[in-house]
């Protein structure tokens, strides 16, 4: 999102979602509900998703030759490397964060569905706009 | 007020002044009829381009000290394959003469008492003027293509359709925070977005250019003042009343983007409070709705986590383990580059948005400052951003 950072676990996130619409999406085809104009997006996502793991595998590639190479070599001493921390871990680990948040807010739904009978939520305004102060500029 | 605006509306074609009101309304001009096709003919008479009857359209155009960029603006509008109705310029009394340049111009010129304080409370005093089945909210400060218009409508004719947004690009890519920002829209427009609006879901309809049904905006009570980001909230609450909200690729609009880090600052201050806040108002509406739901948390989570991790998190490690840890500002640059590049070839631009590429990284940590200040604020010190302020 534009004025926010991170593009790791929402790059994953949207990334997986990708291969969700190209499931579902083949389902609808095998139902007849599909239009080719949807395709016509999915083929857009699905080539960025894979220039995208083309330059991510190249990067990967790209950093284990270095730490590889002699230069590394002389500029890490000792056990610890970068290598051991920049691993494929990182991105299991954010796949294990990513099935939490999902899950949660899957449990935070049912939860929210099973209350609704008796609790009506509504949302309070936190600014009331009589608060609002005139200062533009 | 409504009483009284509608009062003025019987008589449009006088400048009237009634105790607080100002409205200074043209006569009425049906711009259809200057734009003409290449066989000569009105581009409203061509049936099989718009249909039977094209829906009007107003642009609300809130305006404070926008004397300099609003000319632009109103041209840009003026210049549409569509026919814009009716341009209704708030002049949220501006210290500058954009009254007057709006008049100048020939459009509506509406002005409150005193300064109303924000974007939305200038948009919401423009609403009951209105007369159109659609409206379309813009900056004064973004220049439209020729065709966003035309574009824009288009998507809001499906039943259910409440709001439409378009393509952000700032009109101007210079400095670095201009080109750190270009890197953002590329991004989020080519990548986020489009497969958001697949769901279903696009996460905001973008304040600086959007298109509502008129009688809908006004059934939720038009754009709230509550929070900073009025755009977010109006979105959300769409969802929640079960309409629909649509994302136009190829609707494009320029805005002019902050282009120092003072004005970056003032900006990304009240998106970043305007995000928070948003989330404190709406996430019990928000977890019923599929997608939206996983798009935000997963969004929200990620802002916060990483901009941890690139404010605390790196530099500790670049410290206790090695200055080579660095290379994680940069590890996901890959991710980034190829929605980026790929658009860019597109809009025959690679070779600009290849060198903004590295400006990218820096509005990344100014943002992570902003959003984990915004944060710190609204929840563990309570404190909320009430004050508005312009990004430039």
């Amino acid at each position: 999102m534009v004025g926010l950072p991170g593009t790791g676990l929402g790059g994953l996130f949207y990334a997986l979602l990708i291969l969700w619409i190209i499931v579902r999406e083949g389902w609808f085809t095998l139902r007849g509900v599909s239009r080719l104009a949807r395709w016509r997006s999915i083929s857009h996502f699905a080539f960025l998703l894979a220039l995208i793991l083309v330059a991510l595998s190249a990067q990967a590639g790209l950093v284990a030759w270095f730490m590889d190479s002699q230069v590394f070599n002389k500029l890490v001493e000792g056990d610890t490397t970068p290598g051991d921390l920049l691993t494929p871990g990182l991105t299991i680990g954010s796949l294990f964060v990513l099935i939490a948040i999902v899950s949660g807010l899957q449990m935070l739904r049912l939860r929210s569905a099973l209350r609704q009978g008796s609790v009506k939520s509504g949302a309070p305004a936190i600014l009331p706009a009589s608060q609002s102060v005139a200062a533009n500029g | 007020m409504a009483t009284e605006a509608r009062d003025l509306r019987d008589q449009p074609s006088e400048t009237r002044q009634k105790g607080w009101l100002f409205l200074d309304r043209p006569s009425p001009v049906d711009r259809s009829s200057d734009l003409l096709l290449e066989d000569g003919t009105p581009s409203a008479g061509r049936d099989e381009r718009h249909g039977p009857r094209l829906p009007g359209i107003t642009a609300i155009v809130p305006a404070y000290d926008e004397a300099e960029s609003l000319t632009d603006t109103i041209i840009s509008m003026r210049n549409q394959t569509y026919p814009v109705t009716e341009i209704i310029v708030v002049d949220d009394c501006s210290t500058d003469d954009t009254a007057e340049v709006a008049r100048r111009l020939g459009v509506t010129v509406i002005t409150p008492p005193s300064n109303t304080g924000s974007k939305a409370g200038a948009q919401n005093f423009a609403l009951p003027f209105v007369a159109t089945e659609y409206c379309m909210a813009i900056d004064a400060d973004t220049e439209l293509a020729p065709d966003a218009v035309e574009k824009l409508v288009g998507a809001l004719a499906p039943e259910g359709v409440a709001a439409v947004c378009g393509f952000v690009l700032p009109r101007y890519v210079q400095s670095v925070w201009e080109r750190g920002r270009y890197v953002e829209y590329l991004f989020a427009f080519n990548f986020y977005k489009p497969i958001q609006d697949f769901l279903g879901r696009p996460l905001i309809s973008s304040g600086c250019f959007s298109a509502y049904r008129t009688d809908i905006l006004r059934g939720v009570g038009g754009w709230s003042t509550r929070t900073m980001a009025e755009d977010m909230d109006l979105t959300w609450t769409l969802y929640h009343h079960g309409y629909k909200v649509r994302f136009v690729g190829d609707a494009l609009c320029y805005p002019i983007e902050p282009h120092d880090l003072n004005f970056l600052s003032k900006q990304l201050r009240r998106w970043s409070h305007g995000f928070v806040q948003n989330v404190r108002l709406h996430w019990r509406e928000v977890v019923p709705q599929p997608y939206l739901r996983s798009i935000l948390t997963v969004g929200y989570w990620d802002a916060i986590v990483s901009s941890i991790a690139y404010l605390i998190l790196i530099p500790i490690l670049m410290l206790l383990v090695h200055p080579v840890m660095a290379v994680a500002y940069v590890i996901d640059l890959p991710a980034v580059a190829i929605p980026v590049l790929v658009k860019a070839w597109q809009r025959q631009e690679f070779g600009r948005a290849l060198v903004s590429l590295p400006c990218f990284l820096l509005v990344r940590l100014v943002n992570s400052y902003f959003i984990l200040c915004a944060v710190w604020s609204e929840y563990v010190l309570g404190k909320s951003l009430l004050v508005y302020e312009k990004g430039h």
